[in-house]
């Protein structure tokens, strides 16, 4: 818990603005995003109308999710620039969202999660796929939260390592 | 040997054929026509003949009891019950055939979770055939309904009542 509250930290501190605007602007897309993607199986369609659907359980996976994902990437792309690219490049930003290795990246539990929960209505698969996918959904979506998690777990932990090899400018190894 | 041959090849034609040609007899539903004039099996055991809906405006739903939009939406509708009653509506809940063969619970548990609005005359519960089920949904969508005027005419197919609600009332109300 230390590890990833000292990475958010010291994310915040080094790049405030784009940091905020990225968790806060993006984070909130996101959640948003998710609270119509999740009760969309249930609700028929995604559309607004969604959202009166939307379980308690459902909002805090949208969040997890939402957040957790622009946090992981916010994280990235801080222990990125200590690396030597200070720029926001859209390179940067695809570094940030493949971390460390494929299984944990933020992108793949996000589309679980999109596919598990409303695959049905937008891809209108029928029979027995549609009744796996209903079936499995609250899987596919606990999969992705605890997925974003280790996502953040392995930015944070990519973070620390960014700032223990950082050598100042001017001093000799 | 030669007429034996030709025996066992028309033998085989006539077998592999005759189910596709028995399903294919069975009239499909499509909007602007007239709907199948079927006799469905509900729960319970009584029969419902379209036919008898005559003079009603009303809803013919295909569904699968393992869909989540077709428990929510039976539900939404029966926030409306009491509106679609006076109105004179109906509502014709039918479970596609073998479940579109993925197992859910049972029609009659999703009938009694929505409480005493979901009986007759407004509102039955049954079960298709496989040549119903064929004709009512060729696309085995596990969500499919169709509103149904009181010429027994198609006037529109959509799926999910709770997201199509406003369709539903308004055609409901005769606008």
């Amino acid at each position: 818990m230390n590890l990833l509250a000292d990475a958010v930290v010291r994310t915040f501190v080094a790049r405030p603005r784009s940091s905020a605007l990225l968790v806060g602007i993006g984070g909130s897309a996101l959640a948003f995003f998710y609270a119509i993607a999740l009760p969309a199986e249930r609700y028929g369609a995604f559309a607004l109308g969604a959202l009166a659907y939307l379980t308690p359980g459902e909002a805090i996976a949208a969040i997890a999710i939402g957040y957790g994902t622009t946090l992981a990437i916010a994280i990235n792309l801080r222990s990125n620039a200590g690396r030597g690219s200070d720029a926001l490049t859209f390179g940067g930003a695809l570094a940030a969202l493949l971390p460390s290795s494929l299984c944990c990246t933020t992108l793949i539990p996000s589309a679980l999660a999109a596919l598990g929960a409303s695959a049905p209505v937008v891809l209108h698969v029928t029979g027995r796929f549609q009744g796996f996918f209903a079936a499995y959904s609250n899987a596919f979506v606990a999969f992705a939260v605890l997925a974003v998690l280790a996502a953040l777990w392995l930015a944070a932990r990519s973070s620390q390592n960014a700032c223990a090899i950082s050598i100042p400018k001017g001093s000799t190894p | 040997m030669k007429s034996l041959l030709l025996s066992l090849a028309l033998f085989s034609f006539a077998v592999s054929t005759a189910p596709a040609n028995a399903l294919a007899a069975a009239p499909a539903i499509a909007v602007g026509h007239p709907a199948p004039n079927f006799t469905y099996h509900l729960l319970g055991g009584a029969r419902l003949s379209a036919g008898s809906l005559r003079g009603h405006r009303y809803l013919l739903w295909v569904m699968a009891t393992w869909c989540p939009s077709c428990v929510t939406g039976a539900h939404a509708l029966a926030a409306h019950a009491a509106k679609l009653r006076r109105a004179g509506f109906r509502m014709v809940q039918l479970e596609a055939a073998g479940d579109l063969g993925y197992p859910g619970p049972s029609l009659e548990s999703i009938r009694n979770s929505i409480g005493a609005v979901a009986a007759p005359p407004n509102w039955y519960w049954g079960t298709l055939s496989e040549a119903q089920s064929l004709a009512l949904d060729p696309a085995s969508a596990p969500d499919v309904f169709y509103l149904v005027d009181r010429h027994g005419r198609v006037r529109a197919q959509s799926s999910a009542p709770a997201a199509h609600w406003a369709q539903i009332s308004a055609f409901a109300s005769g606008r």
